[in-house]
């Protein structure tokens, strides 16, 4: 039983993290139709902007972090995304690609391509012992903040009016904006909130890695698309599961696998994301009706 | 002056010409109705005038000033809503989150909203009994009173409805229309498209009647539904391009 | 369009005259000339899909990396495959092919994996089908990066022959354009760039136009098989980075700089941005002008390229040849230059 729980507890905190990451894609998605994969670098630079700050306290560079993305996706948006808005989605889909690159090679070109260790929080690192099981404590904490965060992104998409009009956009943007929704402002926001999740994770995820360098959200992000295909595209909840889903299929094939198919988990996790594709495009978590509107 | 007035417009999707050189006014609270064939070009026309498809040429007026290129969103905010045709009732909103889309800033402070939205719902009851549910399980003449109400929320000045009968009950069509005829009463101006004109007699002023993108026919609408030239109207027109 | 004649000879001359460089000059720009081809040979089997269907793809990589490896299997001399591949069975051990039989091995192999994954991909519509391309590209690195008997991993395979010069890689690019012209000149390329631009009719169409694009995908794949094998056996050394997301970042940004709905725009994009590219490198590499010395700027290539790239997207869509195809001018007995109907 011990190693389950160990495993579960591990499964839900990675799977946290990659939750916000797809909650942060997905939320674009479902707006824009536009797969975000500059959500790579919001992460990337959430943790150097950490890192480049943590000298004045863990408050001053959460803030910092935080408002560094913010800016920067609200830029991204204004600047490539904006005047291609409306292009076909292989347009909008190369135009992220492109900016990805873009801003992972500045990264290298302004701190280089080598790691650095970075360490956020070293008290959290060290593990407790609750009836027997040794668990890090920064695993309960990323457990913890992402309820928190999940619960607070919900609770402003079902009570504000600027949630309930992202909500209204992700669903049939044409509509919402045939009542006078303002897309600018929609569109801004929902990058503005996107930002946010992109620190969050960023600030969770180094906690538990220890390392920063120019290519850490990539792989945040790719897993990130892989949940929010799996939980059905467009879909914010099913992004989050999708999320939840990925970490605990990772960490139990990582457990359960025979020792030298380990490696290659990550490969089935992909090949899931194919299957899901084809077999239900809907996602995973949502009846068959529910098809993504082309 | 006339509220909306056309002046020749064209729409096309990439080379196909949907509407042609096409004019019309509409006099402040006049009810017009557009009536045609399948593919004439009646959907395209209400997009347009709500801003949501780009003209290819030509002018469009509402209360005189030029709305032809405005976003979607801004000729919302002058007072022009549309009922689109399939409703399009937001997934995975409920039936309050629905109309509070639907609400705009223009109706004043929060009391006068709150009084807007007591209005609708002593209008279309169903829509407060059911106001937590999700709104996509509605049937769908509930769907419509919903599309409907979501629309009056925004205080329209004009307001435009997309085939609001199709597929719905005898029973549920007549429920619209009552609240098309009140509405009328109420002195709203409004531009009805139906398929099928046998209703939109009741309601209508005026008929016009598309067919291949153009207009072919027009008059008071008590006249025109007599007129064998209606159906001729029709039949010349089937199998046109959408 | 179909790619006429005309365009043909013209894009071929394209291609020999960019090799120029790689004549005159010195084991560098041999190198570079070189590469300009491998990469040309990619774009342009690229292009066989994503031109004649409009799909992105962002899985042509792995077609790259699954040719270049199994080609290595049998043109590594057995020796060295048996210290640093042991895992291979003994009968590929002991095998040798030589450059032509190992491209044939390996573009076999890719087109087999294009017909596999490819039968996901045409079923899915715009967006679906290039995450499945991703993922795909995800799961053929992470297996090779794992499976170091077969490939080294993340290590380096070195080994390979010295085998391909410029003159061989300059033959296969023009092959490799004869194919791509031949393709979108056949009737299965006319009925797929007649289905392009409406998934709708395309999907209701159905199963005609599915097998259709599967076509075009294996084909894709098997000539960019070639070009992972180009590479390969021009440099003699493979690892698995090589074919990532840096690789699937620079051919694409080549097809879309150029023109991602003709053949014309994949030749002069991977020519253009190859000539870009080597400068940019050049000048990251730190160089002195004028006494000035201006250091090292790691990613500065990589950060022009993608700034490039976004101003062709926002400015300048359909890429530097709009995507129309080369013709003479009409004075020379060329046709009228038709645009592209889209």
């Amino acid at each position: 039983m011990t190693w389950f729980v160990q495993a579960l507890v591990d499964a839900t905190s990675i799977g946290s993290i990659y939750a916000l990451t797809a909650l942060g894609i997905g939320l674009i998605f479902g707006i824009m139709r536009l797969i975000n994969f500059a959500h790579a670098e919001f992460i990337t630079i959430a943790a150097y902007v950490v890192m480049l700050t943590i000298a004045f306290g863990f408050p001053v560079a959460l803030f910092a972090a935080a408002a560094g993305v913010l800016i920067l996706a609200l830029l991204s948006e204004r600047l490539a995304f904006r005047p291609v808005r409306g292009a076909d989605p292989s347009t909008l889909l190369i135009t992220s690609f492109a900016l990805s690159y873009l801003l992972q090679n500045t990264l290298v070109l302004i701190f280089g391509a080598r790691p650095s260790g970075l360490n956020i929080l070293p008290e959290l690192s060290q593990p407790i012992l609750i009836g027997g099981v040794r668990l890090p404590i920064i695993h309960l904490v990323t457990i913890a903040v992402t309820v928190l965060l999940l619960a607070a992104t919900g609770a402003f998409l079902r009570k504000t009016r600027m949630g309930i009009e992202m909500r209204a956009a992700a669903a049939d943007f044409e509509m919402a904006r045939l009542l006078g929704i303002r897309a600018n402002r929609v569109i801004a926001a929902a990058f503005g909130l996107s930002g946010v999740l992109a620190t969050a994770a960023a600030i969770l995820y180094v906690a538990q890695t220890g390392v920063v360098e120019p290519r850490l959200g990539l792989h945040l992000a790719l897993i990130g698309f892989v949940a929010t295909v799996v939980g059905g595209m467009g879909s914010l909840p099913g992004a989050v599961l999708g999320g939840l889903a990925v970490g605990m299929v990772t960490v139990f094939l990582q457990v359960l696998l025979p020792a030298d198919l380990r490696p290659y988990r990550e490969a089935f996790v992909y090949l899931a994301v194919i299957l899901v594709l084809v077999l239900r495009p809907q996602g995973l978590f949502r009846p068959a009706s529910a098809r993504e509107r082309v | 002056m006339a509220l909306l007035d056309l002046d020749g417009i064209d729409v096309r999707y990439g080379p196909l010409p949907a509407l042609r050189d096409l004019s019309l006014q509409l006099a402040e609270g006049e009810t017009l109705g557009v009536v045609g064939p399948n593919g004439a070009g009646k959907t395209t026309l209400t997009l347009a005038i709500a801003g949501a498809l780009p003209l290819f040429s030509g002018t469009i007026r509402f209360d005189g000033r030029s709305i032809a290129g405005l976003r979607t969103e801004d000729v919302s905010a002058l007072g022009l809503a549309l009922v689109p045709e399939g409703r399009r009732i937001f997934d995975g909103l409920t039936v309050q989150e629905n109309l509070l889309v639907g609400m705009s800033k223009r109706l004043g402070d929060r009391a006068a909203r709150a009084r807007a939205l007591d209005e609708m719902h002593a209008m279309f009851p169903i829509l407060a009994e059911r106001r937590n549910g999700m709104a996509t399980r509605l049937s769908g003449g509930e769907q419509q009173q919903l599309a409907i109400a979501r629309a009056l929320l925004s205080r329209p000045r004009l307001l435009i409805l997309d085939e609001p009968s199709l597929g719905l009950a005898p029973l549920m069509v007549d429920k619209v229309y009552e609240v098309l005829l009140a509405l009328r009463k109420s002195g709203l101006t409004i531009l009805l498209v139906e398929q099928n004109p046998m209703r939109i007699g009741i309601v209508a002023d005026r008929l016009i009647v598309l067919s291949g993108g153009s207009l072919k026919l027009q008059g008071p609408a008590r006249e025109l539904l007599g007129d064998a030239r209606l159906e001729q109207a029709y039949l010349s027109g089937e199998g046109a391009p959408e | 369009m179909p790619v006429r004649l005309q365009t043909v000879a013209i894009l071929a001359l394209l291609i020999l005259a960019a090799t120029l460089p790689g004549y005159l000059g010195t084991a560098a720009t041999q190198r570079f000339a070189i590469d300009m081809m491998v990469k040309l040979v990619f774009v342009i089997g690229l292009s066989i899909f994503v031109s004649n269907t409009g799909v992105l793809s962002f899985g042509h990589a792995a077609f790259a990396s699954i040719a270049a490896y199994s080609a290595a299997w049998f043109t590594v001399p057995p020796i060295t495959k048996k210290v640093f591949l042991p895992d291979l069975p003994a009968w590929i051990i002991g095998t040798d092919l030589g450059l032509w039989g190992g491209m044939a091995v390996g573009m076999a192999l890719a087109a087999l994996c294009g017909l596999v994954i490819g039968i996901a991909v045409v079923r899915l519509a715009g967006i679906g089908a290039s995450i499945a391309t991703l993922a795909f590209l995800a799961i053929v690195y992470t297996t090779f990066s794992h499976a170091t008997g077969l490939t080294k991993g993340t290590a380096s395979l070195i080994g390979l022959p010295l085998v391909v010069g410029l003159p061989t890689a300059t033959a296969v690019a023009l092959a490799a354009l004869a194919v791509a012209a031949l393709f979108s000149a056949s009737s299965v390329g006319l009925m797929l760039r007649a289905s392009r631009e409406d998934e709708v009719a395309a999907s209701a169409s159905g199963i005609a136009v599915r097998a259709l694009r599967l076509v075009a995908f294996v084909l894709s794949a098997a000539v960019v098989g070639a070009s992972g094998v180009l590479q390969g056996h021009a440099i003699g050394i493979l690892s698995v980075g090589q074919f990532y997301l840096e690789l699937t970042f620079l051919t694409l940004a080549m097809l879309v700089i150029g023109g991602q709905r003709s053949l014309s725009g994949a030749v002069v994009g991977a020519i253009a941005i190859s000539f870009i590219a080597e400068l940019l490198r050049m000048l990251a590499g730190g160089i002195t002008v004028f006494g000035l010395a201006i250091p090292q700027m790691p990613g500065l290539r990589e950060v022009g390229l993608a700034v490039i790239m976004l101003g062709v997207l926002m400015l300048r869509p359909k890429g530097i040849t709009g995507n129309r195809e080369f013709s003479l001018p009409r004075w020379l007995g060329g046709g009228t230059k038709r645009r592209e109907s889209r």
